[in-house]
């Protein structure tokens, strides 16, 4: 009883203390709102959210860095450039470069610009030798400063985004009479204060500065600062805010792109208007005023542009970028894989966990889908146009294999296959596009919804496949002669590979049709087509001499888990030619991977054939 | 069959057979992975060549083996034996019959097409009417007055040691050297004597041979000749000169008129005309990202002239000719389009062979949907 009064009384007091804390979380400005803010990156409108999470990726290595939000991040580096260049920034990962910029060891590696700034001013004769040499002979250490040097340029750049709209950095000489003015409200005295210090400053007082009177000082040091923003702000494109559509243009602009090219109208003032404004309740950490400054930017912002869907494309994202579907998927999968394990002997029906499996199996299947579908209606083509795309795909037809597979024979062991081959994906994705999930537009030849539903779907749903079947076909071969004997699916074995070589074989040729369309070949030899012809030929070649009586049963189950290798090599290993018209799939870096990765496969294929082989067990006869 | 001789009938049945395709398929994907890598050191034009439009070719120099045409030929005979002569008319055996018939026809669609295709690229300014579309591999040394073609010859003929004479004309040239690959320099800053021999450009040019690149038609082809034995006035351009692919032409003054020595890609001439209108190239906007192109174009043929539009995946085909939006360059002044130009009899048949083995996959898969029948 005490027990549960002290229990009750502790929860009484969090209560309590939570409630206090009520006021104080009002006051904390609701950073997540500026996300939802368009802008224009990449040729694509995308949420504030969106640029920031990417951004800071690709700086920090991560989206929230030492508990900072990416969007908490972005208002401070738009608002206060001052405090954002305290927050840690960049990633320096590479030992020899953090010794070279005499940065402190820590943990996380991750540093603020103002921790940066002696060493980046050191190294920039360096880094700028570095940039006129062939790219081929860098080395790791020189790559890395140079990559350096641009993260920094890129995120001065985005520190100036709004410099216009925040107050300028010398205060305003007494005759303006204007209180922490910003570029935009000092700019128009910026001729007469030209001409002013012009009359005043002579040779001899520059280089005697200390003659000057403290009103000709200010005067001199606030022309200067309203100068150095306006070339600050002359190459700055990177934040485009403003859409453009009132000149009936699809391009958006920075705001000091928008000022400085003279492209003003009623509708961008009203929107740089609105910016400055979310811009002094930030500074005023004014809750209530920010949410409202927001609000009213959001409105005015998606009413200047005409997509209809951009508003729900946004929010979509948004929603998308909170909710991590891949990574609940992944987990989902490795859940569904470890339920059944007690079930691997026995069979699903026997026990509880093996049994929940496939319902978990089947609800990461439903969050992957869900993934794919928000990324279809977000880029508002097919699923399916990069070779990072291609590996989620692929996992989603994997998913959906193994599950019903599954439905028919109960086979635990194909959940534990189906799942965890399409968590390695998921995992394994990232790496071939190293900025993240960035939701990239195509290049134009593969700018065509039709092709990339046709040709592309069916391809990758055709690797799908093939690696379904190889899940099989190891799970057979390694039971083989055994107790557990599969030797009885031997059907399904063939049914599966029918599925899929219907599928790389339409894709392949499909393939072709779109190629004679665009290319004016339909065969060209490339290095994407030869990987995909010989997957065709390779599942031609084992079910051709199966049905001929020339392999036996457990070589032919050996030549489908084979499929695995020789879908790896034509869908990665091609790639790393470099050659040929499929350059949007060029990648390095991956061939050591890609060795270790046939390599261990022949050695289990191996080493499983030669133990079924041992085990004598009896053939299965079928027609 | 039966009316064949026996060793005729095993034969064919050997051709017919599973025995012959269990080893040509392996062969067939060891020659395509080995061709494939080959591309990276050596261009897909030359590997191509090399491995899949070849019927044997020398592995390390020295060692024959059969080459693409050789190994799909018989791929092809054999199915389509196998096809004709052991085919199971059966509904059980419907799908893979079509199946069969739906490869049967690409690969016939292959073959017509590696005689018929012609395969090139014709680059327009804006504004500019051309009907000529150049290959984009084979190079050709042509003699050229004004802008009437005299004679050509094809580069492969140009080899070092050989003499060219242009019929009707008094004009031989001695080729000394030629390059796949030129490198250009001047005369002082190479190894090649200069000596009172030398004409045109050759008196402050020198070219040399360097690695080929991998990408063909990146490869500037060349030639230094020498012109003996003319007289007269023109005895003076006896000499030894040298002409490179995209270079200036040699000028020579023969019987009173001015004839061009012009190395380049081989011209055709289509039998209508391509105008220019307007070229667009679509950005994604704010980037430099191309979304899509196309070329608006007047065709004329004879009297008739009519407009027509050719963009990315939206090709034009006009009498047998299929024309494709390839690139776009800006020059200081004006747009250029660069359209790829095919003319293939054999461009139906993937289109069909393609649709009957999907119907044939599927129907096989949907009979086999009861029981275990292979």
């Amino acid at each position: 009883m005490n027990l549960v009064a002290r229990a009750l009384s502790r929860l009484g007091l969090t209560v309590m203390l939570a409630l206090a804390a009520l006021p104080a979380l009002a006051q904390e400005l609701d950073y997540a709102a500026l996300g939802q803010l368009p802008i224009l990156e990449d040729g694509r409108v995308k949420p504030l959210d969106t640029f920031a999470r990417n951004l800071r990726v690709k700086l920090a290595g991560q989206a929230q860095v030492q508990g900072i939000t990416a969007t908490h991040w972005l208002a401070a580096t738009l608002f206060d450039p001052a405090d954002a260049s305290q927050m840690p920034t960049f990633k320096v990962g590479n030992a020899h470069l953090r010794a070279a910029l005499k940065l402190p060891e820590r943990a996380d590696k991750t540093y603020a610009l103002s921790e940066l700034a002696m060493g980046m001013a050191a190294t920039a004769d360096q880094a700028a030798e570095i940039i006129k040499k062939d790219p081929k002979t860098l080395s790791r250490d020189e790559n890395d400063l140079i990559k350096l040097h641009e993260h920094v340029l890129a995120y001065n750049q985005l520190l100036q985004g709004l410099s216009l709209v925040l107050p300028l950095p010398a205060p305003a000489p007494s005759s303006l009479a204007l209180s922490d003015p910003t570029y935009l409200q000092a700019q128009r005295f910026e001729p007469d204060l030209l001409a002013q210090v012009r009359a005043f400053l002579t040779p001899e007082l520059i280089n005697n500065p200390e003659r000057l009177t403290a009103d000709q000082q200010q005067q001199a040091a606030f022309l200067a600062a309203l100068q150095q923003l306006r070339q600050g702000g002359e190459h700055n494109q990177m934040l485009r805010v403003i859409p453009l559509n009132w000149q009936q243009s699809a391009d958006w602009l920075a705001p000091w792109q928008v000022v400085i090219s003279g492209k003003s109208s009623p509708i961008t003032q009203d929107l740089i208007t609105k910016w400055q404004a979310a811009a002094s309740a930030y500074r005023a950490k004014d809750a209530a005023a920010w949410r409202s400054a927001l609000s009213a930017l959001h409105t005015a912002t998606l009413a200047a542009q005409s997509d209809a869907t951009l508003p729900a494309r946004l929010q979509l994202e948004v929603l998308f970028n909170q909710l991590h579907l891949f990574d609940v998927a992944a987990l989902t999968f490795v859940l569904a894989a470890l339920l059944c394990l007690p079930g691997l002997r026995q069979g699903l029906r026997q026990r509880l966990p093996a049994r929940c499996s496939w319902l978990v199996m089947a609800l990461g299947s439903i969050a992957l889908t869900a993934a794919l579908a928000c990324r279809v209606l977000i880029l508002q083509r097919p699923p399916v146009g990069t070779l990072y795309e291609s590996m989620l795909f692929v996992g989603l037809i994997v998913a959906f294999t193994a599950l019903m597979a599954t439905r028919r024979t109960q086979l635990p062991a194909l959940i534990a296959g189906g799942a965890l081959l399409p968590t390695a994906l998921l995992l394994l994705a990232p790496f071939v596009q190293q900025d993240g999930e960035t939701l990239t537009m195509l290049s134009a030849v593969l700018n065509t919804n039709f092709w990339l539903t046709i040709h592309v779907l069916c391809i990758t749903a055709g690797y799908g496949a093939c690696l379904a079947t190889a899940v099989l076909a190891y799970y057979m071969l390694a039971t083989h002669g055994t107790r557990h004997d599969q030797s009885a699916r031997l059907p399904l074995l063939h049914k599966l590979s029918l599925v899929a070589l219907l599928l790389t074989a339409v894709g392949t040729l499909l393939g072709g049709v779109w190629a004679d369309q665009s290319w004016g070949r339909f065969w060209g030899w490339d290095p994407k087509e030869n990987g995909a012809l010989i997957i065709v030929l390779w599942l031609i070649w084992i079910h051709h001499s199966r049905l001929a009586g020339q392999i036996k049963p457990l070589t032919y189950m050996a030549g489908m888990a084979a499929l695995a290798i020789v879908v790896a090599q034509a869908w990665f290993g091609v790639n790393l030619l470099s050659t040929g018209l499929h350059s949007y799939g060029f990648i390095e870096g991956i061939a050591a991977a890609l060795f270790g990765f046939t390599a261990l496969n022949l050695l289990a294929i191996a080493i499983l054939w030669v133990l079924a082989r041992r085990r004598n067990a009896p053939q299965v006869h079928h027609a | 069959m039966v009316l064949l001789p026996a060793p005729l009938r095993t034969f064919i049945n050997w051709l017919a057979g599973p025995r012959l395709l269990f080893w040509l398929l392996p062969a067939l994907m060891l020659l395509i992975t080995v061709g494939t890598i080959a591309q990276k050191y050596v261009g897909l034009y030359i590997a191509e060549k090399t491995f899949f439009s070849s019927f044997i070719f020398l592995a390390g120099g020295w060692l024959p083996l059969p080459g693409g045409y050789l190994l799909m030929g018989l791929f092809t005979l054999s199915l389509t034996l196998k096809f004709l002569l052991k085919s199971q008319w059966t509904r059980a055996r419907a799908g893979i019959n079509l199946a069969h018939m739906g490869v049967i026809l690409l690969f016939a669609g292959g073959i017509i097409s590696s005689l018929t295709a012609q395969d090139g690229a014709m680059t327009i300014a804006e504004g500019s009417t051309s009907a000529q579309v150049h290959d984009y591999h084979q190079r050709e040394l042509m003699l050229v007055d004004g802008t009437r073609l005299l004679a050509a010859v094809p580069y492969e003929q140009v080899q070092a040691g050989r003499t060219l004479d242009f019929a009707g004309y008094p004009l031989r040239l001695h080729i000394l050297s030629t390059c796949r690959n030129c490198n250009i320099t001047r005369r002082s800053d190479s190894n090649e004597p200069v000596s009172d021999d030398l004409r045109g450009m050759a008196r402050g040019m020198a070219i040399s041979d360097t690695k080929p690149n991998p990408k063909d038609e990146a490869n500037t082809t060349g030639l230094t000749f020498r012109i003996d034995g003319l007289s007269g006035d023109a005895q003076e351009q006896n000499g030894t000169y040298i002409l490179f692919e995209d270079g200036p032409a040699t000028k020579l003054t023969l019987e009173g008129r001015t004839l061009e020595l012009v190395l380049g890609k081989q011209q055709r001439t289509l039998p209508f005309q391509v105008k220019l209108v307007d070229v667009v190239k679509v950005n994604y906007p704010g980037t430099d990202t191309a979304k899509s192109y196309h070329s608006d174009v007047v065709i004329t043929d004879g009297a008739v002239s009519w407009p027509a539009r050719i963009e990315m995946n939206g090709p034009l085909r006009y009498r047998g000719y299929t024309f494709y939006q390839s690139s776009f360059m800006q020059a200081q002044d004006q747009e250029l389009t660069v359209l790829a130009v095919s003319k293939d009899a054999g461009q139906f048949l993937p289109y069909l062979g393609t649709l009957i083995l999907a119907i044939g996959l599927l129907m096989h898969i949907y009979l086999r949907r009861v029981g275990d029948q292979p």
